[in-house]
């Protein structure tokens, strides 16, 4: 399965846009597009941002490939580089950048530096000022494009250069040959910066005289000449075969030139990388990862004084609970004093109030005649007898189920009015008396009373 | 050109490593709370059951102490024969009966009184040639001496010889409280 990545390289006078897809056997270019424009030499002088970004958009445009983010490959002279040696010790970064400062033109402040460890103990420090390279970078994002990596051209040639040749030891320079200036990328195994603005007009001189006289300018004085030599010529159509007197000349022109800086790039992060700190993308990890830090640390102190809070709740409401259990104590031995409080000391005064309420409940429960009492109807029932009658009571029988009278009077009007007083007893209803006269004169009665509502 | 650092202490890109750390203690910052929050609520539960609890507690508190001094109606056990007639031989006394007109005393077997908790105890006293007048002051002052007793029937015959005397039964009966399940 193949990626496609967009990359941007900015030569002296265009604008190249390449699609490039990375498979498992390397990479391939899909598309490619340029549009003229003048690319200033430096950041450090004025230059129109937003132009430079129209130009961008424009590049690619004209691949005709939706591209959210691409690689933006920049020339080597926007930036300040130099390698520093460690001298065999471990160095911190801060130690490093105090280092490099040094070679810095301008305040360290507003640049945005880049360390890269290399071997045998040395460092490259890249620094690119960073308001110059964040307008240009927020006028892309005006146009939608997204800047995902900041790369670098010379460091990208020479890296592909060395990574073709396979062997570190062997002296290659790589040069790129663009359409105002010359610049010596690596030599002897080391990045370098070193350019030579070439003259306007071609003097007569055939291709290869031009190259080499170029590529002897590009040389630091009293060093070693290369035995190989690697250009990349971004300003000239085609390449032609040139040979120096001496020198093994591998040149690369046209697209084949910037396919070499940009192609590995779709399936490698940048050598040096200067999208980072305020240069990063708008959809930056760091950015993101450091929002969400913040957010969890600020969850984790809410979560922390909640659970805190939630603690202090809790040991209040033990304090509460202990006053409680105290106080049902006290509550018990109110009504046990001796002993200890035990277990089901609630359910135990609760069974207690029970029965002492059965033992002391007022009146009786049952229904009937038995609630004043017998002989308290008895004296009911005579008080109400009126004085002018005589009775004998020969037998009562008075309970719950009853109240029977049974004796002698002298006329039956009497016994009636025997049975009215009885009737006069409250709860009881009385049935009409039963007389029967006596041979000896007189009246025998009954009189029988149930309790009302009993019939 | 090598990529490879060479005893050159690179500053880490260690922000993955903090992020899973910080999540992780967040995490256990939210079990922690979570707990807390599980015990707060199971304590709050305990304090309101507590709280209840003692309100009742002291409510029956005060109640039992106030139905301590009580008038009892009942017993909360049955009541040896020998007390009881105890008590009827100090209400014959106080009602100027003679003791040998009391001739028979019959315990009836314990009666449930219907829809409530309690039972009915009734011992039938046989007396004879007692006036109206003594039964009821034997009566009186027998439930004056103990309130959980009480006179609950009285059957009245007339003797021959005089229409003053008479050959009575009294039930003497008192209450049992008896829960279900006792």
């Amino acid at each position: 399965m193949s990626t496609t990545s967009t990359i941007c390289l900015l030569t002296d006078e265009r604008v190249h846009a390449v699609a490039c897809s990375a498979h498992r056997r390397g990479c391939a270019v899909v598309a490619r597009a340029h549009v003229e424009h003048h690319v200033p030499a430096s950041l450090l002088v004025e230059h129109d941002a937003e132009a430079l970004a129209t130009a961008v958009r424009q590049a690619v445009d004209a691949l005709q490939r939706a591209a959210a983010s691409v690689t933006l490959v920049i020339p080597q002279t926007w930036c300040i580089s130099h390698v520093l040696s460690a001298g065999g010790r471990r160095m911190r970064h801060e130690a490093l950048v105090y280092e490099f400062e040094a070679f810095l033109p301008i305040p360290l402040e507003e640049l945005t530096l880049v360390l890269r460890p290399l071997a045998d103990n040395h460092v490259l420090g890249v620094a690119l000022p960073t308001a110059s390279m964040r307008r240009l970078r927020d006028a892309l994002v005006g146009h939608g494009i997204e800047v995902d990596h900041i790369a670098i051209d010379g460091f990208e040639a020479a890296r592909e250069s060395e990574q073709r040749a396979g062997d570190t030891e062997e002296s290659v320079a790589v040069a790129i040959f663009d359409h105002r200036s010359s610049r010596l990328l690596l030599h002897a195994g080391r990045p370098t910066q070193r350019t030579v603005n070439l003259p306007g007009a071609n003097d007569g001189r055939s291709p290869a005289q031009i190259l080499g006289d170029d590529l002897r300018r590009l040389l630091p004085p009293n060093k070693t000449p290369p035995s190989r030599w690697k250009v990349l010529d971004v300003a000239a159509g085609e390449a032609a075969p040139v040979s120096v007197e001496g020198v093994a000349v591998d040149h690369l022109a046209g697209e084949a030139a910037v396919d070499a800086i940009v192609c590995h790039l779709a399936s490698k992060n940048p050598f040096v990388d200067l999208a980072a700190g305020t240069l990063a993308g708008g959809r930056s990890r760091h950015t993101v990862a450091r929002l969400t830090g913040q957010c969890l640390a600020a969850a984790i102190v809410l979560a922390l004084v909640t659970a805190v809070g939630m603690y202090v709740k809790t040991r209040q409401i033990d304090g509460r609970i202990v006053a409680l259990e105290e106080a049902q104590g006290t509550a018990y031995h109110t009504v046990f004093p001796a002993g200890e409080l035990p277990p089901g000391a609630a359910l135990r005064l609760a069974s207690e109030r029970i029965r002492l309420e059965g033992l002391t409940r007022k009146g009786d429960a049952s229904a009937g005649l038995v609630a004043s009492g017998p002989l308290v109807r008895l004296r009911e029932a005579v008080a109400a007898l009126p004085a002018d009658v005589r009775v004998l009571l020969t037998e009562s029988r008075i309970d719950e189920q009853q109240f029977l009278l049974r004796g002698q009077t002298a006329e039956h009007r009497d016994a009636e009015r025997i049975a009215e007083a009885v009737a006069a007893v409250p709860g009881i209803e009385v049935r009409p008396p039963r007389t029967t006269r006596l041979k000896s004169g007189g009246v025998d009665f009954t009189i029988v009373a149930v309790p009302r509502g009993k019939q | 050109m090598s990529e490879s650092p060479h005893g050159i202490e690179e500053r880490p890109n260690r922000s993955r490593e903090r992020l899973m750390l910080l999540a992780g203690v967040l995490a256990l910052c939210v079990l922690l709370a979570g707990f807390q929050w599980r015990a707060l609520g199971a304590r709050a539960e305990t304090h309101a059951t507590l709280a209840v609890r003692l309100d009742q507690m002291r409510h029956d508190a005060e109640r039992i102490n106030a139905l301590r001094d009580a008038p009892r109606s009942a017993l909360s056990r049955s009541r040896p024969s020998d007390e009881l007639l105890a008590q009827v031989e100090k209400a014959l006394a106080a009602a100027g009966i003679d003791r040998g007109a009391w001739r028979d005393s019959v315990p009836a077997p314990a009666v449930p009184v219907p829809g409530s908790d309690y039972r009915r105890l009734t011992t039938r006293l046989y007396f004879e040639q007692v006036g109206l007048k003594q039964l009821a002051s034997f009566a009186e002052a027998l439930e004056s001496a103990d309130a959980t007793l009480s006179v609950s029937a009285v059957n009245l015959r007339a003797r021959e010889e005089s229409s003053q005397l008479y050959d009575a039964d009294v039930g003497v009966a008192y209450l049992l409280y008896a829960p279900k399940g006792k």
